[in-house]
């Protein structure tokens, strides 16, 4: 027994020295894996909006930026840009506004309460994303839907209102989605500030309504701005929840990328739209830290 | 202002944390809440501020009850453990922060706040940020955000914990002188003793949720009440006798008469025993088990055979120097009269 | 307390409470229209019935997608645990340099949506002629899954003390000893949890499966897709049930064996 631990233990020393310099040995698998089917692929796809793809076969000799002029000279690109954005920044306001109060109430309540959110929050996002859009088909449906199936039986309206298909429908359904991703940064945040300071705001005076504006709002701005800048960029590059919720003449970049791919499988348009969602949506977020940064300042000062 | 507290009482879940706590502090005086952790002084402290409300009981301000009062409608100034300075406001704006919740005039705010942090010491700061300022100065600020709103009382909680051990006593004094020039009726909360007799009018001291005792710190320091407080404030020595006729025989030699009935406790400070020569007929024989140097004084503890526990000495230097561990010495009392005696049944 | 802090709480409330709703109930909406006796969706629901249940043990293509998917699962959460724990090991014990770089490499591909991952390598197998399969949906569900993988490792790692690892060896019990004793199980909780999360993802998710699953043996979520957008009956919705309901049970299980509050990583 002993022979056998000595051994491994002297094979553990080899490795150690040769691989594990400094312990890097352990994720050098992940490294290369995400090298070969992550970085490259990635590299890949940027390059297939650059050179022309002609039945399957890539030109690499014809190098051009034809596909991005041409794309970004479309009026309709810009038009269909806008309404992603658009979409995107509502729906995740809307779930801040919504968020927040429950995130707050979270560290107020008792136990149970506390269980509920939990539950009420965590279980949506281990179901797909699928299940929770085809809910809201469902909900907001014609004849058959949920709201108008009510309302008509109520004799409250003649004909079925028609909630789907428009921005109202994929907005609502974008911000329902995504109120998890918006609640748990914020329950983290909130769960651990200081509670002296709202104690010493109401010593001085404050009401509860203006130490909850002036002291524990923005004390929690680093998880806002994290939670923001997370369902934004869920929101700006979702393309389940315009398509289904948004049917067939509703568009948004996302869903452009998909069609252009899969279905009218033109390669190059595909990988130009998505290289520029991406872009897109990078510069967004680093345009959220920023203003959330700028914000902040009293974070960044030094003795 | 005048504070009363009467016979409050507090429970969290089953456990007693403030039991018939009563106190009355002068207008101006400056008194200490002492006693261990968990004894309940900053329960009582908060309760004074409205963070908590008591069980039974009531506050006076002055002549006003705030036992209910919410904690923001009480005026009384409050300075946390770790300050609870906003992070995100900068030094003048947290100062000026009760002041713009009671919508004072912006001109009249920007003179108050100058003058407050000059009464502090810190006019030149007051656009950093608190994560800028080294602990006296966070302290400093604290003080004067409650202060400029002009409160009642101010309450401070374990305010001293934070600073480094050699700051502590000079922060201690100038806390002290500044409450007095501003005239404010002051309660601290510590645990430490040497902070309470470098500040206080009056310390009470506290133990499990009650108030064992208050007085001035020469009062419980030569007239402790209960065992606790003799060992809580100084070191102590504790001997427990029976009563014989209304005698007590300390030890070889040492008799002393009470009123009291039954079993007392007695109370040696280190500073009354003093070594006698070899022949004294008074006190007790044992051997130095232990010897410290302390600067100005020595520490001995000398291993007696009728004694169970160790006697605690604390002589001059000079005294002590050729007393080194194993060597057997005579110990007795320089002054009976410096012995306090504790019942165990209060009998008279 | 004023009028306006009654407002304020009263906001607060209503706004939380909306939320809540707004979480809960599509779910339960799902749940009852599935025992629906009609053909097709309608609320309230008619009847109690189970049909829509067993029709879909009836759908041998649901079945089979059902298999496909709990492969694909099985074997991504497998990779993602072989790969990802050593490399949390190293990103949170090893001092080499450019550690936060490669840190930041390996959590990048949550940064990206599923669809681009998706797409990346649908075009980097088409590039060498391999087209999209099962082997394909794997590989791009484990780069997906990975970072979650492994920053729940980290994180786990990161609280835990080392200096028990230590104090093992100290008592004279060899490395791997060591590694199997002390170190792994107390990492149980994060691997469970991370592997359950991994798990649950790849079967579920359809950005990524919808552009590099092949169309002959298609995961479950894809089938789902086509189904929501063409069958209007309810079995979508019974289908949708089973996932909501596995997903309370799975809630239940995780916290009961690590805590409800571990699960916030």
């Amino acid at each position: 027994m002993n022979a056998h631990n000595n051994l491994i233990d002297s094979i553990f020393e080899i490795l150690r020295n040769i691989i594990l310099r400094g312990g890097i040995g352990p994720v050098i698998p992940a490294i290369i894996f995400l090298f070969f089917f992550f970085a490259m692929p990635l590299v890949v796809l940027c390059a297939f909006g650059f050179v022309s793809i002609d039945r399957g076969v890539v030109d690499w000799t014809s190098i051009s930026l034809d596909h991005l002029t041409s794309t970004i000279k479309d009026s309709l690109f810009w038009h269909i840009w806008w309404r992603s954005f658009w979409v995107g920044t509502v729906s995740t306001i809307f779930c801040l506004c919504l968020g927040y109060p429950v995130a707050y109430i979270y560290t107020l309540a008792g136990r149970g309460w506390q269980i509920l959110i939990l539950v009420a929050t965590i279980s949506p996002l281990l179901t797909s994303a699928l299940v929770r859009t085809y809910a809201w088909m469902v909900i907001l449906g014609g004849r058959r839907g949920v709201v108008n199936s009510i309302l008509l039986d109520l004799d409250l309206i003649d004909r079925p209102i028609r909630f789907l298909y428009s921005d109202f429908s994929v907005i609502l359904g974008m911000t329902q989605i995504h109120l998890p991703f918006m609640i748990l940064p914020l329950i983290t945040v909130l769960s651990a500030r200081d509670l002296s300071l709202e104690q010493a705001s109401l010593n001085l005076g404050a009401s509860r309504l203006i130490t909850f504006f002036k002291i524990i709002v923005p004390i929690s701005l680093p998880g806002v701005i994290a939670g923001f800048a997370l369902v934004f960029a869920i929101s700006y590059t979702n393309f389940i929840v315009p398509q289904l919720l948004g049917g067939g003449n509703y568009t948004t970049l996302a869903v452009q990328v998909y069609e252009f791919i899969v279905v009218i499988l033109d390669w190059n348009k595909g990988a130009i739209l998505a290289f520029l969602l991406l872009t897109s949506c990078f510069f967004f977020v680093l345009g959220i830290n920023y203003l959330g940064n700028w914000a902040m300042k009293w974070k960044e000062v030094t003795r | 202002m005048q504070l009363k507290i009467n016979k409050i009482n507090k429970k969290f879940g089953d456990l007693d944390v403030l039991v018939d706590c009563e106190l009355k502090v002068m207008d101006g005086e400056l008194v200490t809440l002492l006693g261990p952790s968990g004894c309940g002084k900053t329960t009582l402290l908060r309760c004074l501020a409205g963070f908590e409300i008591p069980d039974s009981g009531n506050v006076f301000l002055g002549n006003q009850e705030v036992t209910n009062v919410p904690c923001n409608k009480r005026n009384v100034g409050f300075v946390f453990q770790n300050y609870a300075l906003f992070p995100h406001l900068t030094v003048a704006k947290n100062v000026d922060y009760g002041l713009a919740v009671r919508s004072v005039p912006s001109k009249k705010r920007k003179e108050l706040v100058d003058k407050t942090l000059a009464l502090v010491g810190l006019n030149y700061l007051d656009n950093r940020y608190p994560k800028q300022l080294s602990g006296g100065q966070q302290q400093r600020v604290a003080l004067a955000r409650a202060l400029i709103l002009e409160p009642k009382i101010l309450l401070l909680d374990e305010a001293f914990n934070a600073l480094d051990a050699k700051l502590r006593i000079s922060m201690q004094i100038e806390l002290r002188k500044l409450v007095k020039k501003v005239g404010i009726t002051t309660i601290c909360v510590t645990h430490d003793q040497i902070e309470a007799l470098t500040i206080s009018d009056r310390i009470a001291i506290m133990n499990q949720g009650r108030i064992d005792q208050i007085g001035t710190p020469s009062d419980i320091y030569e007239r402790p009440n209960t065992e606790f407080v003799a060992k809580f404030l100084g070191t102590a020595n504790i001997f427990t006798r029976k009563v014989n006729n209304g005698v007590v025989q300390l030890a070889r030699g040492l008799e002393l008469s009470t009123n009291y009935n039954g079993e007392v406790t007695i109370v040696v400070r280190p500073e009354d025993f003093y070594i006698t020569s070899e022949n004294c007929k008074e006190g007790w024989i044992g051997t130095v088990a232990f010897k410290r140097l302390l600067g100005p004084t020595i520490e001995l503890e000398i291993a007696v055979d009728e004694v169970e526990n160790l006697l605690r000495l604390s002589i001059p230097r000079r005294e002590g120097e050729n007393l080194n561990v194993g060597k057997q010495v005579n110990v007795s009392l320089t002054d009976k009269k410096n012995l306090v005696v504790i019942p165990h049944k209060v009998e008279l | 307390m004023s009028f306006d802090d009654k407002l304020g709480k009263f906001l607060l409330i209503a706004l939380a409470g909306f939320a809540l709703l707004m979480l809960i109930v599509p779910s339960a909406i799902i749940i009852a229209i599935s025992f629906t006796e009609k053909a097709y969706i309608g609320f309230p629901p008619s009847g109690f019935s189970l049909k829509w249940y067993s029709e879909i043990l009836n759908k041998q293509q649901l079945i089979d997608s059902a298999v496909t998917s709990l492969r694909i699962a099985f074997v991504t959460t497998v990779l993602s645990i072989l790969i990802g724990i050593p490399a949390a090991f190293s990103l949170v014990r090893g001092r080499f340099l450019g550690r936060s770089v490669v840190t930041a490499f390996v959590v990048a591909p949550q940064m990206l949506p599923g669809m681009v991952i998706g797409i990346a390598l649908l075009f980097f197998g088409a590039y060498f002629g391999i087209y999209q399969s099962n082997t394909m949906v794997i590989i791009a569900m484990t780069v997906f899954c990975l970072p979650f993988a492994i920053r729940v490792a980290m994180a786990r790692l990161s609280i835990m003390d080392s200096t028990l690892d230590e104090a093992s060896a100290s008592l004279g019990s060899s490395r791997l000893g060591t590694f199997f004793r002390i170190t792994i199980p107390q990492m149980l909780p994060g691997i469970v949890a991370g592997g359950a999360f991994v798990f649950i993802e790849a079967f579920d998710n359809i950005t990524v499966a919808l552009f590099t699953a092949s169309p002959r043996n298609r995961p479950l979520s894809v089938e789902l897709y086509n189904l929501v957008q063409f069958d209007s009956s309810p079995i979508v919705a019974a289908i949708s049930s089973l996932e909501i309901l596995f997903a309370f049970l799975m809630m239940l299980v995780l916290a009961r064996s690590i805590g409800l509050d571990k699960l916030r990583v």
